[in-house]
């Protein structure tokens, strides 16, 4: 079947069997952010933004999101230009091994769009859904409060350049 | 996985979803929502997947003093609702926002949930005491309490009906409400939960209704242990009779989670909790 859709800003029009998961259909169209985990939406390392919500890639269907738009990790910044979540995520060295850490960044910048200045709590219910086994989970909690701080600065300083210029 | 797949349609009414629900063998063609979390047992006799996801079944509204919640709302978005918040002290909001994470939440509702037999949320238990009623839509349209709909089960076990929405009266007067339950982790399923709403004060309870669920075969009432309750003082050895009561009435899973025997005395210790925390809350006789 024919499937029209967004990835990352790009708009094509796919051809997709109906059972294909849609972690499946990422990962054959050489996304490899989202990763296979646990299959059952327990891990969050598949996760990607459904029309800008979280969800766990492995549990969807790629049929159902027919005119939708995905964000994977790879349409949030490049080595080049890096979102400051993923600066963020760098700096405090909130990843060792990688495997969950497009998930955990994922719903970090989902909250962050809602909530710009969310509280640990927050921060830590908007990851439950995101495993690691390799950091735990007080660095990735830094990392978002840091990336929060730095995405505050750069509004103020975008904010700044308007006014002036 | 899923080859028996043929085709996906969206289809642009419910009517239509219906009609082409019924044109092959049972379970050939099953309504759903996009996710294959809990539907997948009915996927795998399927040919054709029915995504309601767009009939516009996804509101939460009030009409008059009815709630109505769309068949297809998310438990992200009962989580979020405001509307939802403002009765019974956010017991909704809380039941749903138990179940796993964000981004399972976006993706399950309630018309997978009981198309699918999936019975274990805590949501149930709380939809359960607020004598929720279901709008169903398949040969014929249904409307029935949903105590009975998850005892007798929806969908006929092929998923040939629609859970249109849920819909319940909102509770007014001064109900104090509390939702309890016992999980390995707060993100876990539950073991078992109990759902108290209550009217009156530690010297007489006017009325009470106690819905259990999660660790039994479907999450009930338990009308003769309220009747016991009702117009008595909720003295602590009275709240141990029905505690006992309840125990001995309920019928417990045993299974990986926890035996029945515990779950019968879980029963007893978290309707007495409940009922505890209701008083806490103050008296709703005034």
């Amino acid at each position: 079947m024919k499937l029209k859709l967004q990835i990352n800003g790009i708009t094509k029009t796919y051809e997709v069997a109906p059972h294909v998961t849609l972690l499946n259909f990422l990962r054959s169209q050489g996304y490899h952010g989202p990763k296979s985990g646990c299959g059952n939406g327990d891990c969050g390392a598949c996760e990607i933004l459904l029309n800008g919500k979280p969800v766990n890639s492995c549990l969807v269907l790629a049929a159902h999101c027919e005119g939708g738009s995905i964000l994977t990790i790879e349409g949030l910044g490049n080595p080049d230009n890096l979102h400051p979540v993923q600066e963020a995520f760098l700096e405090v060295a909130a990843a060792q091994c990688g495997y969950c850490t497009p998930g955990l960044i994922l719903s970090a910048y989902a909250l962050l769009m809602e909530n710009p200045e969310p509280e640990e709590s927050e921060i830590r219910e908007a990851l439950a859904g995101n495993l690691c086994r390799c950091t735990g989970y007080v660095k990735p909690v830094e990392a978002v409060q840091k990336a929060a701080q730095m995405m505050k600065k750069k509004a103020v300083s975008r904010k700044e350049t308007e006014s002036i210029g | 996985m899923l080859e028996n797949i043929r085709d996906y349609i969206f289809p642009k009414t419910i009517e239509a979803a219906v009609r082409r629900m019924y044109q092959g063998a049972p379970g050939s063609s099953i309504p759903f929502t996009g996710s294959i979390d809990l539907v997948y047992p009915l996927m795998t006799q399927a040919e054709t997947l029915l995504d309601i996801s767009r009939l516009g079944l996804d509101q939460i509204t009030q009409k008059g003093h009815k709630i109505h919640i769309g068949g297809t709302v998310s438990f992200q978005q009962i989580k979020e609702s405001s509307l939802l918040q403002d009765c019974l002290e956010g017991m909704i909001p809380k039941a749903a926002s138990i179940y796993a994470s964000r981004g399972q939440r976006n993706i399950t509702n309630l018309h997978d949930t009981l198309i699918s037999g999936t019975n274990y949320f805590d949501l149930l238990t709380v939809l359960v005491v607020l004598e929720s009623k279901i709008h169903l839509h398949g040969k014929t349209r249904r409307i029935l309490f949903l105590e009975k709909a998850l005892k007798n089960g929806v969908g006929h076990g092929v998923g040939d009906e629609i859970v249109r929405e849920l819909s319940f009266i909102k509770p007014r007067g001064r109900w104090k409400s509390s939702l309890q339950r016992v999980a390995v982790l707060d993100s876990d399923l539950s073991i078992l939960s109990v759902a108290v709403m209550l009217k009156g004060n530690r010297k007489n309870c006017s009325e009470i209704r106690i819905a259990i669920g999660s660790g039994i075969t479907h999450p009930s009432r338990f009308p003769d242990v309220e009747k016991y309750l009702a117009g008595k003082p909720l003295k602590t050895a009275v709240l141990k009779e029905a505690g006992s009561l309840v125990s001995q009435a309920i019928e417990p899973l045993d299974d990986l989670r926890a035996s029945d025997e515990y779950r019968r005395e879980m029963a007893a210790v978290l309707l007495e909790k409940a009922v505890e925390d209701c008083l806490k809350k103050g008296d709703s006789t005034r």
